[in-house]
């Protein structure tokens, strides 16, 4: 937590005859983040995957073809397969493998045909209305038929009256001596005359496109029963293709172990991290081997960087990968976001009915889709963030759905704790004229002071927030370089926010007037230790802390919107639509459901985004500069098969 | 004249008839009955000027957050574009441009704080 685990330098060397159970050993144990060796030493050079890579790898391109033709989509796994069991029938590949090319083959000439036949029925159709058999079309020695199209409502009669002309719909057919052509065709041609093959087909044209129809017909039906086999032979042998797949990947990974290594004719030296607390456990295991192994602190360097947080954190981990793995000396801020990311989310929906909602969503999502990783993550982080908003729903806004439970009481006919017009002590916020009015929870997000509060804590948490990036911004600064960086660069700002924020409240008559005074000295010390530390620059960078924490404002803004999106829906239905009888009812009904839909939708986009966009823009640019390298350890993570014995 | 001067006229004029509303509307309320109003010309004419002053901040408070707004706006389409065609490019680029895209968003929220302040304490 707050600190990404410690990592050891580890080299292990022997003989290369040990590679084999090597790199089973470090599959098994997934504890080792390799290094790759780059080749630069002379005598050392890049290993070769191990014997049975190249089988490996060809089988992998088959498995992998087969599914793709198959279009075979992974399930969950149901039972883990044994890896002994897919080795003995990896030989039933080769007839899944042809039985899947085949009706591919199959469907593809289909495919074919069934175009052919469409061309060919868009050529008949233009002949449909003629009642001659399309032999009689072409083939002449003396004669040219022009067969095509011309505007239904053009007259032929300009062109030589020799000619014999079949006209129907827009088609047009001439008979023309072979002497004639040419100026007949320009003669057409001026008529707007479009040319159109004649289909090289027997037979009165209605016949022909009878025909035609139905062996398209038999086509279609041909071509479903094809898509149907494949349908079938990939629900039969998908999951078994999978975990296949899933077994020589790990193997193909396992192979590969040399191509990281540095070797000679007859050794290899491998070169990785561990972490700290497991080194132990892997130089027992490494003990049944023949090879020889150094274990070093080696914490200077840079190691791969893993991160370490309880359950319920893990989630929010993604949010820090994204934005950028931290380097070993810094503060790792997931710990944090856990807590900010939902307490900004619950102030800024803050409403129980959606926070409830939000929660069982999130619930439904992670058991349906348990075995998609980083879905089951993001549906972690929208619950906790669902529960935060529950939380602040209930007992700061008291609000569901948009409507108080003081209204909700009063339908219900209970009118205490919670469902009461106010609970809890009387309470006082400074900078906000109250009127003479004492103030209770829950708080009414539409009333004037309701707004105010919620703009001003929003900045206030913004203050805190920023300070608090600031400060670990400064611990990590002592930390990688000196004391005098970390006041240039970190302590000048908080001199500045905090100064600034003291001469501002001392202007609101918050302090005692000399705060003023005070606050302007501490702002210009901050100033002058970020103009000798970062030259011009500080000066520019000046009003940024300040921007950043007016930007704050949006959580009390977002929370204000969406109450008022909410309220406008239940307006809209409940005190237009209802009394306007059944029909305004049922409209009611769905404008309720569509305009709520609405509102729990734009609180995942819009709430979700924009709450980490503060930890983003707003703290994490404070102290997290990241550009470390995540910790990868060799090995496969075997999901739908299990290893039961040493590899052939 | 172009579609394009025509909107900018058009938005003048409605610019235009914004601002005389306030001093329209307090008029209106100024005269709820006429010879009453006559009795107590003075206080009605305290009253009216209040109201309008009101108008004039409601109008600014929404000029703050609407004009913020377009800017954000136009700044955030340029960058939005930019940053979609760089996460096409490369999904890692991803929580980059979303702070690239989110850095334009703070001039619609000083804008929604300036709107506050109007409303809250010039209009209190």
């Amino acid at each position: 937590m707050l600190k990404s685990e410690d990592m050891s330098r580890m080299t292990i060397s022997g003989h290369k005859k040990e590679l084999d159970s090597l790199s089973n050993l470090l599959d098994d144990n997934q504890l080792v983040h390799l290094v790759d060796y780059n080749n630069a030493d002379e005598g050392f050079k890049i290993g070769a995957s191990l014997s049975y890579g190249s089988r490996t790898s060809e089988i992998l391109v088959k498995l992998r073809s087969v599914i793709k033709l198959l279009e075979v989509s992974p399930n969950p796994p149901e039972s883990l397969k044994l890896s002994s069991d897919i080795e003995k029938e990896i030989s039933d590949l080769d007839s899944i493998a042809s039985q899947a090319h085949e009706l591919k083959d199959k469907q593809r000439d289909c495919d074919r045909r069934i175009d052919d036949l469409v061309a060919s029925l868009d050529q008949v159709e233009m002949f449909s209305g003629l009642d001659l058999d399309l032999k009689y079309l072409s083939g002449y020695e003396s004669m040219k038929v022009f067969t095509g199209r011309i505007g239904e409502d053009v007259d032929t009669s300009v062109l030589d009256s020799d000619l014999e002309i079949i006209r129907f719909d827009e088609t047009i057919i001439v008979f023309c001596p072979k002497d004639d052509v040419d100026s007949t065709e320009r003669g057409l041609l001026d008529l707007g005359f479009r040319s159109i093959d004649v289909p090289q087909i027997e037979g009165d044209p209605s016949i022909v496109e009878s025909k035609i129809n139905s062996d398209l017909a038999q086509l279609k039906n041909e071509r479903d029963s094809i898509d149907h086999e494949i349908e079938a032979l990939a629900k039969r042998h998908g999951d078994w293709l999978v975990s296949c797949e899933e077994h020589y990947t790990a193997l193909s990974e396992k192979s590969s172990l040399p191509l990281k290594l540095a070797t000679t004719d007859n050794m290899f030296v491998l070169d990785g991290w561990v972490p700290s607390k497991s080194v132990s456990n892997l130089q027992q295991a490494l003990q049944k081997l023949d090879v020889y192994y150094e274990v070093e602190d080696g914490m200077e360097s840079e190691p791969p960087i893993k991160l370490d947080n309880p359950g319920p954190m893990k989630p929010f981990e993604m949010f820090t990968k994204l934005y950028s793995t931290p380097k070993h000396w810094e503060f790792e801020p997931t710990a944090i976001i856990f807590i900010t990311y939902p307490l900004f989310f619950g102030l800024m929906v803050g409403d129980a009915g959606y926070g409830l909602a939000y929660v069982l969503f999130a619930q439904y999502l992670i058991g349906k889709f348990s075995h998609s990783e980083g879905l089951v993550s993001l549906c972690k982080i929208l619950r906790a963030a669902g529960f935060s908003t529950v939380f602040f729903g209930t007992f700061i806004y008291a609000e569901a759905f948009g409507k108080s439970f003081y209204e909700i009481g009063e339908l219900i006919g209970f009118n205490s704790f919670l469902f009461a017009e106010h609970y809890g002590p009387a309470f006082d916020v400074p900078l906000i004229d109250h009127h003479g009015e004492a103030w209770y929870l829950p708080i009414h997000k539409f009333s004037p002071y309701g707004a105010q509060l919620m703009l001003l804590s929003s900045v206030v948490i913004g203050f805190f927030h920023v300070s608090l990036g600031l400060i670990l911004g400064f611990i990590n600064e002592m930390k990688h370089h000196d004391l005098k960086h970390a006041l240039y660069a970190k302590m000048s700002f908080l001199l500045i926010l905090w100064g600034g924020v003291i001469a501002l409240v001392s202007v609101v008559g918050l302090l005692p007037n000399v705060g003023q005074t005070l606050g302007i000295v501490v702002m210009l010390t901050g100033l002058s230790l970020a103009v000798v530390g970062e030259g011009i620059v500080g000066i520019l960078e000046f009003p940024t802390v300040f921007s950043n924490v007016i930007s704050y404002a949006r959580i009390g803004a977002i929370g204000l919107s969406d109450y008022g999106l909410a309220f406008t829906v239940n307006y809209i239905s409940l005190k237009m639509l209802v009394p306007m009888g059944p029909v305004g009812i049922i409209a009611a009904i769905f404008i309720l459901f569509i305009g709520h839909l609405t509102v729990f939708t734009l609180g995942i986009i819009g709430t979700g985004i924009n709450s980490l966009r503060l930890q983003y823009v707003e703290f994490f640019t404070k102290f997290v500069q990241g550009g470390g390298t995540l910790y990868d350890p060799f090995g496969y993570n075997r999901k739908y098969t299990k290893e039961n014995e040493v590899q052939p | 004249m172009n579609g394009k001067q025509n909107l900018y006229v058009l938005a003048t004029m409605l610019f235009v008839a914004l601002l005389a509303m306030p001093a329209v509307s307090a008029a209106d309320a100024e005269n709820p009955d006429g010879e009453e109003a006559v009795a107590d010309d003075n206080i009605n004419t305290v009253e009216a000027a209040k109201w309008s002053a009101k108008g004039y901040i409601a109008i600014g408070a929404g000029l703050a957050v609407g004009l913020a707004g377009i800017g954000t706006g136009l700044a955030q389409s340029n960058i939005g574009s930019a940053a979609v065609g760089a996460v096409a490019e490369d999904d890692k680029n991803f929580t980059n441009g979303l702070i690239f895209v989110a850095i334009p968003e703070t001039v619609v929220i000083f804008g929604l704080v300036i709107s506050a302040l109007l409303i809250f304490v010039m209009g209190a």
